[in-house]
């Protein structure tokens, strides 16, 4: 098969009248970079409540706001920058939407190594009084990052199985969300926070390896495995253990995004990574998410009495 | 060299790799002609800054995928006989594989044609299409399985 079909596509040329169209091209005009953007400077409202914080979209100036933009590049370089903290690229893609085109490129994160000198805390996740919790649907997960594209194209995280929960605050207004998607070979992990504060965490770690990304500090790390066993038979049906964390506080929320891939597709976690980097800090995230009827409530103090309460003012 | 001398060079050296690529997607001319016309719009605006000749082979290539991929989407119907109308096969086995190939669906075809005819890797076509590499593997595998059950021999 193989065979006949090179054979016959090696005998498909061009028409000439095609080739004297093409080599009569020119340049087309640039598009005014506003009218490109237009539609993306169309905001939500940011909520702002007393004693608790509002997410919505916010409104972003596109000019020149492209993430450490040097030159356009589609193929992945493997460090093109020396040393962490540099801004750079690491390619990019195009995104045809009708009549527009849209580069996106890709920041580079420097990743430092799994957190080996690192002090592990406990830490209960304690919501503020009158909080209700719910369960994330994939229908969320598509408000959150803004439609299909930007799920399938904008960050590749097409074919996934979600699960969550949402924690919201008295007023309606998401507080904290965590997100698990799975797939066969790729597993994602999604912290967010409202606010300027990271998630919670249980390690905290002594070196931080951070990359500027258009003037917002991101922290990346290795070192992070995701397994599942089947119940029945204890049969390991899903090892990944490959991966990419990123830590940074963009557009009023806190991230933790983690990647988790098989071994030898480190590349393609760093792209999962760099992809939902660009777009959590230059577009910024939905989190406006409808809360249903509350599945339980939140007491002062959490359910877990004997844990100390996380606090972030601490 | 100046602007139209590039050009040449550069439509010579590409148009029948784009080409070839649009029509194993797209299979219809017409459209095929139009996505390479596009993609070499779109390098005439862009100006890539392209290391070498595999980069920008590349980047034309997903360009072009791309585009190929919106007119999927706006598209009403498939054109598949219109590539062999004005592509005859030379022979009635050869007939038979193109036909299968142009059956199967355009995203396996986009794999199919990158990896067995300009033989990248599933890590090149995963960035070529924007795909992760799990998925292009998927994608050639359920290919493989269709074309090894239609054409019951070796693919």
């Amino acid at each position: 098969m193989k065979e006949q079909y090179r054979a016959y596509m090696d005998q498909v040329e061009v028409s000439p009248a095609l080739h004297q169209r093409l080599i009569g091209l020119s340049a087309p005009r640039r598009p005014n970079r506003w009218r490109r953007y237009g539609s993306l400077a169309a905001a939500l409202v940011v909520l702002i409540g007393v004693g608790a914080v509002g997410l919505g979209r916010l409104a972003r100036e596109r000019a020149g706001a492209e993430l450490g933009e040097t030159e356009p590049d589609i193929a992945l370089e493997e460090n093109p920058q020396e040393g962490a903290g540099e801004a750079g690229t690491i390619g990019g893609y195009e995104v045809t939407d009708g009549e527009v085109v849209s580069y996106f490129a890709l920041p580079y994160i420097a990743y430092g190594p799994a957190p080996a000198d690192s002090t592990q805390v406990d830490y209960t996740l304690t919501a503020p009084a009158g909080s209700t919790r719910r369960a994330v649907t994939a229908e969320d997960v598509l408000t959150l990052v803004g439609g299909e594209t930007a799920l399938e194209t904008h960050l590749g995280w097409g074919g996934l199985a979600w699960t969550g929960e949402g924690i919201f605050l008295s007023d309606g207004s998401l507080w904290h969300l965590s997100l698990l998607g799975e797939g066969t070979d790729l597993a994602l992990s999604l912290e967010v926070m409202a606010g300027e504060e990271l998630p919670p965490s249980c390690i905290v770690t002594e070196e931080d390896t951070v990359t500027d990304v258009g003037g917002i500090p991101v922290k990346g790390y290795t070192g992070g495995i995701y397994g599942k066993t089947d119940d029945s038979t204890g049969e390991t049906v899903l090892w990944l253990p490959e991966s990419r964390t990123v830590e940074f506080a963009a557009n009023g929320a806190g991230y933790r995004f983690q990647v988790y891939v098989p071994e030898g597709e480190e590349e393609q976690a760093g792209l999962l990574a760099s992809q939902f980097v660009r777009l959590a800090i230059a577009d910024g995230l939905n989190l406006s998410m409808t809360q249903e009827e509350p599945v339980s409530q939140e007491e002062p103090g959490g359910d877990r009495a004997d844990s100390p309460a996380y606090d972030p003012a601490a | 060299m100046d602007h139209s001398d590039r050009l040449e060079t550069l439509v010579t050296q590409y148009e029948n790799t784009l080409f070839r690529a649009a029509l194993a997607i797209l299979g219809d001319v017409p459209e095929a002609e139009d996505a390479v016309q596009d993609a070499f719009l779109r390098y005439l605006e862009k100006r890539p800054a392209l290391r070498d000749e595999n980069h920008r082979r590349a980047w034309l290539l997903k360009v072009l995928a791309n585009g190929c991929k919106s007119r999927l989407r706006a598209r009403k119907r498939r054109g598949t006989a219109e590539l062999l109308d004005a592509y005859p096969a030379p022979d009635p086995d050869s007939r038979e594989v193109l036909e299968a190939v142009m059956d199967l669906p355009a995203r396996e075809r986009a794999a199919v044609h990158l990896f067995y005819y300009e033989g990248y890797s599933t890590q090149e076509i995963a960035a070529i299409l924007g795909q992760r590499p799990g998925t292009v593997r998927s994608h050639l595998s359920r290919a493989r399985q269709a074309l090894r059950e239609r054409l019951k021999g070796e693919v």
